[in-house]
């Protein structure tokens, strides 16, 4: 993040003084015509002979005009303007140390201050666990947005990173997509510009990447009204209402920066129902002590973070998203951290119809002979359109979250279930219409992260989806239910520099149901993944 | 309780090494089972000469001719197997890397005791010549039956009169054929010692005037067979091939390659393979190749027609 500090000219001046203190003989003269001590010239001549002994600080005296200009009478008033220089100079010097006292213990007042709107997920600084060893529980992306410092703020970073997944094959899928995951890609550069004012803040962030080819995007882009707390600057605004491209308010994994999460990608059931965390709407939150609420009205087309791409909402309706929560503890002198909350989502799907056909003619080789017959050859009358149709849709989801903060690292252990209606979107895509009844999802993880001192970082996430609780299967002319689920363990562990990026390595263990074993019973299928990636943030 | 201590000992043991099953797309594979499962590993089951009648075996298989084109797709098998099979395997005998798997249908109501099936295979570029399909049916524990086979035949890219499935039978004196890297619209053009030109847009070397029914009686008459990439519509074939049934008993006939339109592709790389027929005496027959001449050409070269193309060589008869 570019800031611009005020003490720079003062740490100028003191490292100027300091070098008085250097076994050097100084001659300084005053400018001629200069009364201006910001304009005093310093003219600096090396010697071998020792510093002289310090002389207290003393107000000083104008030179008195010698009598006669002898050798000795001029060098020793010579060597008293000196003397009067030097004191002036140690006065200004002790001043200069005055005020930076001053100021370090302003800052040092401040700084509980900070800590505390950090954990309690708002930041001021350099965004997330790049910037402190004690890593704020969740920080809500928003909520960054409404309180970054006044004024403007640019601020961005930089995913680089190299996977190997065992489903690779130098093959091409049928369409022509390379079946090979075997890569280097740019998974997320973004640029972010975020202004911010007193009672408005807006934020404006591009991302560029290679996932799915190189492709430009923009990934947020909203503008909020706020109401904020006078009276605690640190805790987020009384109310705001945040419209445009944002963060959808469900749970607290989605609500994320990419930035912020020490895993590589969202759980599977998070990426499944919500194929982005961004979405066009408005929402409304608000804060009252340790009340969180926050409620949205949004397209229900959530922009997909991995192909770029933004498909226009085919519905009307809007979908109704929204989160009610607690937040505890986060002070400095408090060394835990818990959050909880429970969300909804209520919504409308839709089931696309097909476009009218026209008449054709159709050969199909009935006797596989290759050779055209008549009694091959079969009309294909056209059809008329068929209606698109709408479906509910719906979820509910509750998070817990604790962060205790030891003398280690900070520990953080949070989780998430969720069960949803008809609301796949990234996974196996549902639609009721086509499957004739409602199906079901089941999402839950449970992630711990570990600091280790400074540097150093592990985290350990399990999580289960289900994409379809109520799957059936056909099978020797028999329909009996099916397992559907997939589990993955995700280790993950790296070195980080504070305020400059990390260097992380994820192993995604994957155990699902996707292969199909020798009787044709449902087995797990070899599809681990490694990723290496580089992050980098300004 | 049994599931999660069972999850967790996959967990772990998968901590170890990567573990589930490899299973590949298999495009790469000689033959593709359309929504089946490639297996790499070898098939389950007794060998089809043993006399073992335990587990699950295939009672019969339907299809509708054993002849096969290399690259053709959507060959149907159906048949039964009995009433213990899960799954029916298949795979083409002595090639590939694995087997083939696809759950079985239900009862067939004309068959008390057995199921069904049904097979949906794709053949790739397949050596031409006789073959052995073999299948297995697979009991819940994963063990297969009394393996059966089912002798099948791949004919040749080139019209060769079914030569390839029966040695038997007499293939074209000649044949001239083009084969090409990417689908772009590529023509092989013969002029005859007449300034006859045999291509696409005139399929039969009789001369510039009408056809006439004895000019296609002439076995000595090069014939063209099939535009491939027409219109740049891809159709698979990526040759084409002209045929002499006979040898002209005098005259030469020049060979071009001409790119009609090279259909949005920058470049593409040609083979131009010319058989002849060998006679073994014994009443067989075979096609011999005898020269290949292969090339480049850029889309710059596209001419729509307008151009012999690039000369390559010239057939001299006798």
């Amino acid at each position: 993040m570019i800031q611009f500090s005020p003490h720079s000219s003062a740490r100028v001046l003191l490292f100027l003084l300091t070098s008085l203190c250097s076994p050097l003989a100084v001659s300084a003269q005053p400018a001629a015509g200069s009364e201006d001590e910001e304009e005093v010239e310093f003219e600096f001549e090396a010697t071998d002979e020792p510093p002289t002994a310090p002389v207290p600080a003393q107000t000083p005296t104008p030179p008195t005009t010698p009598p006669a200009p002898s050798a000795d009478e001029a060098r020793e008033a010579r060597l008293v303007a000196l003397e009067d220089e030097l004191a002036r100079l140690r006065a200004r010097l002790a001043n200069v140390e005055r005020e930076d006292d001053a100021n370090e213990a302003e800052e040092a007042t401040e700084a509980p201050a900070a800590a505390a709107e950090q954990r309690s997920g708002v930041v001021l600084a350099p965004p997330g666990i790049l910037a402190d060893a004690r890593t704020p529980l969740a920080v809500n992306t928003r909520a960054r947005t409404v309180r970054a410092p006044l004024g403007l703020s640019l601020s961005g970073y930089m995913q680089v990173q190299y996977e190997r997944a065992d489903l690779s094959e130098d093959q091409l899928a049928p369409g022509g997509a390379p079946l090979n995951e075997d890569r280097f890609s740019i998974r997320r550069g973004r640029l972010r510009l975020r202004a911010a004012h007193q009672w408005v803040a807006a934020e404006l962030e591009i991302d560029a990447n290679t996932t799915n080819g190189p492709n430009v995007s923009v990934r947020r882009a909203n503008i909020a009204v706020l109401y904020r707390d006078e009276a605690h600057p640190a805790a987020p605004p009384h109310a705001a209402l945040t419209v445009g491209l944002t963060e959808l308010p469900f749970g607290v994994e989605l609500q994320l920066g990419q930035d912020e999460q020490l895993f590589m990608e969202r759980s599977l059931g998070s990426l499944a129902l919500f194929p982005g965390p961004t979405d066009v709407g408005a929402v409304v939150s608000g804060a009252y002590g340790p009340l969180r609420l926050e409620v949205a009205l949004m397209n229900g087309t959530p922009i997909n973070d991995r192909s770029g791409s933004f498909s226009s909402d085919p519905t009307r309706a809007p979908d109704a998203i929204g989160r009610l929560g607690v937040q505890l503890g986060g002070d400095a002198e408090q060394s835990y951290e818990f959050l909880s909350g429970v969300s909804f989502l209520v919504g409308k799907g839709f089931h696309a119809g097909r476009e009218a056909t026209s008449n054709s003619l159709q050969w199909i080789d009935l006797n596989e002979d290759g050779v055209v017959q008549t009694s091959e050859i079969f009309s294909l009358p056209g059809r008329g359109a068929t209606p698109s149709q709408n479906f509910d849709r719906w979820a509910i989801g509750m998070d817990v979250a604790l962060a205790i903060h030891t003398p280690a690292g900070a520990t953080r252990i949070y989780g998430e279930v969720s069960i949803a209606n008809n609301l796949d979107r990234g996974f196996a895509v549902a639609d009721p219409v086509l499957a004739g009844s409602d199906i079901r999802h089941l999402s839950a993880y449970v992630a711990v992260v570990q600091d280790i001192t400074r540097y150093g970082i592990f985290g350990a996430r399990f999580d289960f989806y289900d994409p379809n609780i109520d799957l059936l299967i056909s099978q020797r002319g028999l329909i009996s239910p099916i397992p559907s689920s997939v589990h993955t363990l995700a280790l993950t562990g790296g070195v980080r520099w504070p305020g400059i990026g990390r260097v992380t390595a994820q192993y995604d263990i994957i155990i699902d149901h996707l292969a199909r074993s020798a009787n044709g019973r449902p087995a797990d299928l070899q599809n681990n993944r490694l990723t290496v990636r580089l992050q980098g943030v300004f | 309780m049994r599931s999660v201590a069972t999850l967790c000992l996959l967990t772990g043991a998968c901590l170890l090494a990567a573990c589930g099953d490899v299973q590949p797309i298999g495009v790469d594979e000689p033959i593709y089972l359309n929504g089946g499962r490639l297996r790499r590993e070898a098939l389950p089951g007794v060998s089809p000469d043993t006399e073992d009648d335990t587990g699950p075996r295939v009672t019969a298989i339907d299809i509708v001719s054993n002849e096969f084109n290399p690259g053709q797709r959507g060959r149907t098998f159906g048949g039964t197997v009995t009433d213990d099979a899960f799954t029916i395997g298949v795979q083409l005998l002595g090639e590939g890397s694995g087997w083939w798997s696809k759950a079985v249908l239900g009862r067939d109501p004309f068959a008390p005791g057995q199921l069904t099936f049904s097979l949906d295979l794709d053949f790739g570029d397949i050596e031409p010549g006789r073959h052995t399909l073999r299948f297995v049916a697979v009991n819940e524990d994963g063990r297969g039956g009394r393996q059966s086979d089912l002798p099948i035949c791949i004919s040749r890219p080139v019209p060769d009169n079914r030569n390839s499935c029966d040695d038997t039978q007499r293939p074209p004196a000649t044949i001239v054929s083009l084969r090409f890297s990417t689908e772009a619209n590529v023509d092989l053009l013969l002029a005859g010692p007449n300034g006859e030109i045999v291509d696409a847009r005139r399929p039969t070397g009789a001369g510039t005037g009408p056809i006439t029914a004895e000019d296609l009686a002439d076995p000595t008459f090069p014939r063209f067979g099939r535009n491939s990439l027409a219109n740049c519509q891809p159709d698979g074939l990526l040759r084409e091939s002209v045929v002499f049934e006979e040898d002209p008993s005098e005259g030469s006939w020049d060979v071009f390659v001409n790119l009609f339109d090279s259909c949005g592709f920058p470049a593409v790389t040609y083979v131009v393979e010319v058989y002849h027929r060998v006679d073994h005496g014994d009443g067989t027959y075979s096609l011999e190749l005898t020269d290949e001449y292969s090339g480049q050409l850029l889309d710059l070269h596209a001419n729509g027609g307008t151009e012999l193309g690039t000369y390559l060589t010239t057939l001299t008869f006798p």
